[in-house]
């Protein structure tokens, strides 16, 4: 009996134990339940609002959402602007092309006096210009305007030559009336004979060359070449001008009219 | 008699007109905060930052960092409202709680992994102190509020963290081991100890203030 006492006894205080245990844990859950029920800490700095407060303001303008603004209305406001921006810009600009275009075309159409290059030039120069167009109407080739080039510069060079040459037969002319009476009849006779005579020489020089009759120049002592340019002149369009004088060939006409004679002795 | 029955009934009617309003404003304030208004933001920053920050200091004695994981845990709670849904009184506190203290582990978890290998070091140490006699013979009542509270920030912090979410939090041995990534057993043993060593401290606290009196 007393053994069963004592291991009873040993139970109880087991019991007892575990139960002052438990009643302590539960105590000091208790304990800290109710220190940390309602424990605050008052905010050390003022600025902490408003950090959150733009962090998630931040957060929201980054992602979409229908009622609120955010980076994609951004964007897309920002492309309208933009493209309404250049699409102002590109109809002004092509507003302002086509005024100018306008403008520029009314000048062209409307050519003035003081806009063209006659106001220097001579009047001769005016007449020749003025026939440039004549020429061009007559379609002459190319290699026909050199060929006509070259004779008219030669022509020219003989002007040169026989105004001198001319000078001097008259001279001669002249002395040789003062010689015989009779001569002097003669050459006068040849002098009225002179421009049927000359025309005659002048076609025999100008039977080989086409250039003359295509060029539209008349068979007549007078020469006008004017008409004829050279490349380099027809690009500035100065033409070069020679003299309306008529060109006497005294040397081939003086041979011309020898042979005649004497085919007529 | 008479006039106690209509006191009471009027302190009943009083009552319950104030939890309406407060439940009413609960949930406008939940409803406002998913509209994302700042105002309402704003008013529940006020209203529950401190008692979160409480929460923040149990888990993180650092002031400075315990203010950016409730920082952290408020733009956590504002931008994921949406996921919350209002069940009853006090629920939208027990929420952000919640938020707070996950982010309070995950915080733990990332910049303090040294801490808590050394602190697993010193859990051997107090297995001796197991069966010593003071620790039922102790009386909480005499122990101050302040003293409790730095008698629990003395604990190694994965003792702390166990204690905190078992006794102060409710949370079960399953969540915590969820939440620690640890055994539910190791989560047991923890908490035995965490008890054992916080006794401890009280103790030592206790001198100490007798000490200085």
């Amino acid at each position: 009996m007393h053994n069963y006492f004592i291991k009873y006894n040993n139970l109880i205080i087991w019991a007892m134990s575990t139960i002052n245990n438990t009643k302590h844990t539960d105590s000091l859950d208790q304990l800290l339940q109710n220190t940390y029920s309602n424990y605050s800490v008052p905010e050390p700095n003022v600025g902490s609002w408003l950090k959150v407060k733009n962090k998630v303001a931040k957060h929201n303008f980054l992602k979409f959402n229908p009622m609120h603004f955010n980076v994609y209305y951004a964007v897309i406001a920002t492309i309208v602007t933009i493209g309404v921006g250049v699409h102002l810009y590109l109809s002004n600009e092509n507003e302002e092309k086509s005024i100018h275009n306008i403008q520029t075309e009314q000048v062209l159409t409307e050519p003035t006096i003081e806009n063209t290059p006659l106001d220097n030039k001579n009047p001769s120069e005016v007449e020749t210009e003025q026939l440039l167009p004549v020429a061009d109407q007559n379609k002459i080739p190319s290699d026909a305007n050199e060929n006509a080039n070259e004779e008219i510069i030669i022509a020219e060079e003989h002007v040169e030559n026989t105004t001198h040459i001319a000078t001097e037969d008259q001279r001669m002319l002249n002395k040789e009336t003062s010689e015989s009476e009779e001569e002097q009849i003669k050459e006068d006779r040849i002098d009225n004979e002179k421009p049927l005579i000359i025309n005659e020489a002048l076609e025999e020089t100008t039977s080989n060359n086409e250039v003359t009759e295509k060029s539209g120049f008349n068979n007549t002592i007078t020469i006008d070449s004017t008409e004829v340019l050279n490349d380099e002149d027809k690009k500035t369009k100065q033409p070069v001008i020679i003299n309306r004088e008529p060109v006497v060939q005294t040397d081939t006409i003086v041979k011309v009219i020898k042979k005649k004679r004497k085919r007529r002795k | 008699m008479e006039a106690f029955l209509t006191q009471s009934l009027l302190y009943n009617k009083i009552a319950k007109t104030e939890t309406a309003i407060i439940i009413m404003n609960e949930k406008s304030l939940v409803a406002k905060c998913k509209k994302q208004k700042q105002s309402a933001q704003f008013e529940a920053y006020q209203k529950y930052a401190p008692l979160l920050r409480g929460v923040c200091c149990r888990y993180i004695i650092n002031k400075d960092e315990a203010e950016d994981v409730l920082q952290e845990g408020f733009f956590r709670i504002f931008t994921q409202i949406e996921k919350f849904t209002y069940t009853g009184e006090n629920s939208f506190f027990y929420w952000m709680k919640r938020v707070v203290i996950n982010h309070a582990l995950n915080y733990l978890k990332k910049q303090k992994k040294e801490r808590f290998d050394e602190s697993f070091k010193d859990e051997h140490l107090f297995i001796a102190d197991e069966n010593s006699d003071d620790i039922f013979n102790t009386d909480y009542s005499k122990y101050t509020k302040e003293n409790i509270i730095s008698a629990v920030e003395m604990l190694p912090l994965p003792f702390r963290m166990v204690l905190n979410m078992a006794v102060i939090d409710g949370l079960k041995h399953k969540e915590i081991a969820g939440a620690l990534s640890i055994a539910e057993e190791t989560s047991r043993s923890r908490l035995t100890r965490a008890k054992q060593m916080l006794r401890k401290n009280l103790i030592e606290v206790n001198s100490l203030v007798s000490v200085n009196a």
